[in-house]
């Protein structure tokens, strides 16, 4: 008979992540699929303007931003402080292209990877596994 | 090679499957985006919407394939129906079930598939949405999951297709 007085079960927080995504398909299975495999609950929105809000109100684990007008604005703002997340919150993007320039200022800001489209799905959420493993999260509570 | 079996609930997933009012209509935008991101992001040649009807199986969507039906006593996806997990054949020839099946000795000679079922809220399985290629392949944790999660966008718009034909009746 298993003594239960001796086997611990610590309670693991699964990580919250935002996932600022435009394509409806891309942004459903990416979230089904990271809870189904248990990599993280995603919050989502479909641009960086709905996304500050949300910035402002919680924390987050991790940040997956496609990179629209207002992307990088945004990227800052969480770098800078001055959103409820931790300045150096783990941050992946993803965009169309990226310039040199472009590539400069992503490294200012500290952001972990880069994702260049198209990109498989199965990339994404190896992004987002990394994301996770470099967050607090994963810690017991 | 071994005709599927019949579910045990046959009459009333053919009844459910019947009120849908999909067979035999014409392709969907909805149905067909899926489809398409499903071919695209497992590499695959052929994907599809497969619904089990009697005695034929008939893609609601398709890709890769220009037969809309085939018979049911042929098809991978009527083996499917009786599983609650993907059904993945990784390599056709090699298994017993599927080696001498004129869908594997002859067009589209399939070697791969991976079957997802379509199962409602109520437990019943209208059908698949399936990958099919013609080398052997393996899929894995991420892989079955993005499938799942696929197969769980299909089934969101079977059920606003069930609610819509029931408003309808």
């Amino acid at each position: 008979m298993p003594n239960s007085a001796t086997k611990s079960t610590v309670p693991v927080r699964r990580p919250v992540l935002l996932m600022v995504e435009p394509d409806f398909m891309v942004r459903r299975t990416i979230v089904l699929t990271a809870r189904d495999l248990n990599i993280a609950d995603i919050h989502e929105t479909s641009g960086s303007d709905a996304a500050l809000p949300l910035l402002e109100q919680a924390h987050f684990d991790g940040i997956l931003i496609c990179i629209d007008e207002a992307g990088l604005d945004l990227i800052a703002e969480v770098r800078g402080g001055h959103t409820r997340c931790n300045a150096r919150t783990p941050m992946a993007v993803t965009m169309n292209t990226c310039s040199a320039a472009e590539v400069t200022r992503l490294r200012q800001l500290d952001v972990d990877n880069v994702l260049l489209r198209p990109f498989k799905l199965k990339a994404l959420l190896q992004a987002l596994q990394t994301l996770t493993s470099t967050s607090d999260a994963d810690k017991a509570v | 090679m071994t005709p599927p079996a019949i579910p045990a609930n046959e009459t009333e997933r053919l009844s459910t499957l019947r009120a849908l009012l999909l067979l035999d209509t014409p392709p969907e935008e909805r149905f067909d985006r899926i489809v398409q991101f499903a071919a695209q992001e497992f590499d695959v040649p052929i994907a599809l919407i497969s619904l089990v009807d009697e005695n034929r199986q008939w893609f609601k969507s398709r890709v890769g394939l220009d037969a809309c039906e085939t018979s049911r006593e042929v098809s991978f996806c009527g083996h499917a129906l009786n599983m609650t997990t993907p059904l993945v054949i990784e390599d056709a020839l090699l298994d017993e079930r599927f080696s001498d099946n004129p869908l594997v000795t002859g067009q589209p000679l399939i070697r791969f598939y991976a079957g997802a079922p379509l199962t409602l809220p109520s437990g019943l399985v209208m059908g698949t949405l399936c990958l099919i290629d013609t080398r052997p392949r393996t899929l894995d944790a991420i892989d079955l999951g993005i499938l799942g999660s696929l197969r769980a966008l299909v089934v969101e718009e079977l059920v606003a297709r069930s609610a819509t034909a029931q408003g309808g009746a």
